[in-house]
Order: structure tokens, then C-alpha cells, then sequence
């Protein structure tokens, strides 16, 4: 790849992956919580 | 290329050695690995590079693996950082191949490849830096547990955003640690350094994270932006398996070494002894240098 091929590469790619990544455990997470919660609220309700 | 008997029980000193810093600090060791490889057992310099990088790979995984269920390790900052490194370790392989295209320099004490002559003072200077701001850090008074400070980058508003909670100030710029992924990526690329001995303090003074939490999550970092490396430098035939293999032994028994010195230590005493080795790798460099330019 030429110069201005790897000056393009670092510019963006690292960025659109740290943009993407954050986002992606972002979501994990927020399913996670929700998971959590609705297991806890099922066993107040059986409670 | 062939070794003799002493090069690879030399190999297995080492990596032992530098598998006990990995476990203590959570640095993957290159910064010691490659200038010892190269100064001590007359390694050239890409192979050291090249190989070095397959000791971090077994080192940092060890510990990683031993570090698995304390939930230390901040995953998501270090997916983060990983996109950077990919693509700066390939350009600092680039660069590397470009100097070891100069072949040799001539200098007052004698000739020497280019590529180990601008290395060896980059490693000079950035040994010195590392070493200056950790011993200036534990000098000021502040509470033993690690990082009390906010990290430079947290006061860098360059959007977007996003929360990392292991962070003193959990707010960070992704473009920031993306291009501070590049950065650590070229370094590892470029001289076989895991990115570890810039990362812990890194992580500690730029981006706010308790010493303990930052060796851990800099294992994570250093193992994944080593793999990078290790693949583009296998490829470039700068990787030596027979050699990386002491190294191995020797650094599986001595990460485990580190870590149980590292859990009965406090912060501010796992930097200053970071911060003593920093300073023997520097002192090391500036022999081979002042050799050749004497």
C-alpha cells in the first residue's frame, strides 16, 4: 500500500473500530442489565 | 538461523527474568527483551523484535489467564485500543523494514546495523521518559491504593464519547484512545515492545485508572496488539520459534513469580520498582550506545 493509502488507514480505521467496539460492549451491557433485572423482577413476583 | 547451547539457556534466564516484570507490572517485557536479545546475546535486531514478540504473546496470556476470575481487567478499553494497534503495529513493521534497508552506519567507535542504532536510541529516550515521570509520581505524596489523580486524556473534549467505569473520570474521547491504540501499536510493530511499559503508566497518568485495575487490563492490551505484531513479523521471517521457546519456559515461571510478589505490594511501591527497572534497561542501552559512539 502506498503512503497515502496507510495515512488513510490510520486515520480512519482506528476510529471507526474504537467507535464500533464502544458501541457493541455498550449494548452487551445494556442486555446484560436487562436481563438481570427481569430475572430479579420474576423472582420478587414469585415471591 | 542456528543458536548455540548458551544462547538458548541465555534465552531462558531472560525470559524467566522478564516473566517475573510481566506479573508484577503487567508489562509484556519487550522493552528488555529486544535490547537484551540484541546487546547480550548478539541477536540482529529484527529477530530479536520478531521473536520477542512470541515470548510477550506467552507471557501476557499466562498472566491474563492466572488474572481471569479477579474481574480486574477493563475489556472494553482494551477492544478500543486494539483497532489502533493493528494498524500502527503494520506501520511500524513498515518502518522497521525500511531501516534495516540502510544496512549499516559507520560511527567513531565502529560500524552497526542502522536499524539497532535508531532503535537503541529510541529506546534510550523512551526508557528515560518512562523512568523520569514515574520516579517525579512517587515522590508527591498521595494515598498508597494507585492513581489518585485524573488522567490527562479525561480533559481532552474531542467527541464522541463514551464511559469505561474503571476509570477515576469515566468519561473518555474515542478518537483519543484510538489514535493512542495507533501509537502503541507503531511502538509494538516498530521495536517488538509490547506497549505494556507505555501502557501501565499510561494507563495510570493519562487515562486515570488504579495501578492494580491498569496492570491487569494492560495485560489484555499488550496480548492482543502482540498478536498483530507477532503475525506480521512471522510473516516478514523476523520470528525465530526455537529461540522464542526458552523464553517461554522461562517466562511461565516467572509471571507466576511476579504476580504473587505483585498481590503483597502496594501501588506506589510496584512504581517505584517499575520505575528502578525502567532505569536498569536505560543504563543497559546507554552502554551499547556510548560503545559505539566512543
Amino acid at each position: 500500500m502506498d503512503v497515502w493509502g496507510n495515512v488513510i488507514l490510520a486515520l480512519v480505521f482506528p476510529i471507526a473500530w474504537g467507535l464500533g467496539s464502544a458501541w457493541l460492549f455498550d449494548k452487551i451491557n445494556e442486555r446484560r442489565k436487562s436481563r438481570a433485572q427481569a430475572e430479579s423482577a420474576g423472582a420478587d413476583h414469585d415471591l | 538461523m542456528t543458536f548455540s547451547v548458551w544462547t538458548l539457556l541465555g534465552a531462558m534466564v531472560i525470559g524467566t527474568g522478564i516473566g517475573v516484570l510481566t506479573g508484577m507490572f503487567g508489562v509484556g517485557g519487550g522493552f528488555m527483551i529486544t535490547p537484551l536479545m540484541n546487546i547480550v546475546l548478539g541477536i540482529p535486531m529484527q529477530i530479536a523484535v520478531g521473536t520477542g514478540l512470541l515470548q510477550i504473546l506467552g507471557t501476557s496470556s499466562a498472566g491474563l489467564y492466572r488474572r481471569r476470575k479477579e474481574k480486574l481487567v477493563d475489556l472494553k478499553l482494551a477492544v478500543v485500543l486494539f483497532g489502533g494497534s493493528v494498524v500502527g503495529s503494520r506501520l511500524g513493521l513498515q518502518t522497521l523494514t525500511y531501516l534495516e534497508g540502510l544496512g549499516d552506519i559507520v560511527l567513531p567507535g565502529g560500524s552497526m546495523p542502522a536499524a539497532q542504532f535508531y532503535l537503541l536510541l529510541v529506546f534510550f529516550v523512551l526508557l528515560g521518559l518512562i523512568a523520569g515521570w514515574v520516579f517525579y509520581d512517587t515522590t508527591r505524596k498521595k494515598d498508597d491504593d494507585g492513581a489518585a489523580v485524573i488522567g490527562l486524556f479525561s480533559k481532552i473534549k474531542l467527541p464522541p464519547y463514551s464511559d469505561f467505569d474503571s476509570l477515576e473520570v469515566p468519561r473518555m474521547s474515542i478518537p483519543v484512545l484510538s489514535y493512542f491504540g495507533l501509537f502503541l501499536g507503531f511502538i509494538t510493530g516498530l521495536m517488538g515492545i509490547g506497549g505494556g511499559v507505555i501502557m501501565l503508566p499510561s494507563l495510570v497518568y493519562l487515562i486515570g485508572m488504579r495501578t492494580h485495575r491498569a496492570a491487569a487490563t494492560s495485560l489484555a492490551v499488550v496480548l492482543l496488539s502482540s498478536i498483530v505484531a507477532t503475525i506480521n513479523h512471522a510473516m516478514a521471517g523476523n520470528s525465530s520459534v526455537l529461540l522464542a521457546f526458552p523464553l517461554l519456559l522461562g517466562g511461565g515461571v516467572g509471571v507466576q513469580i511476579g504476580i504473587n510478589m505483585a498481590d503483597r505490594m502496594g501501588g506506589a511501591s510496584l512504581r517505584r520498582y517499575f520505575a528502578y527497572v525502567v532505569l536498569a534497561a536505560m543504563l543497559m542501552v546507554a552502554i551499547k550506545l556510548g560503545a559505539a559512539l566512543i
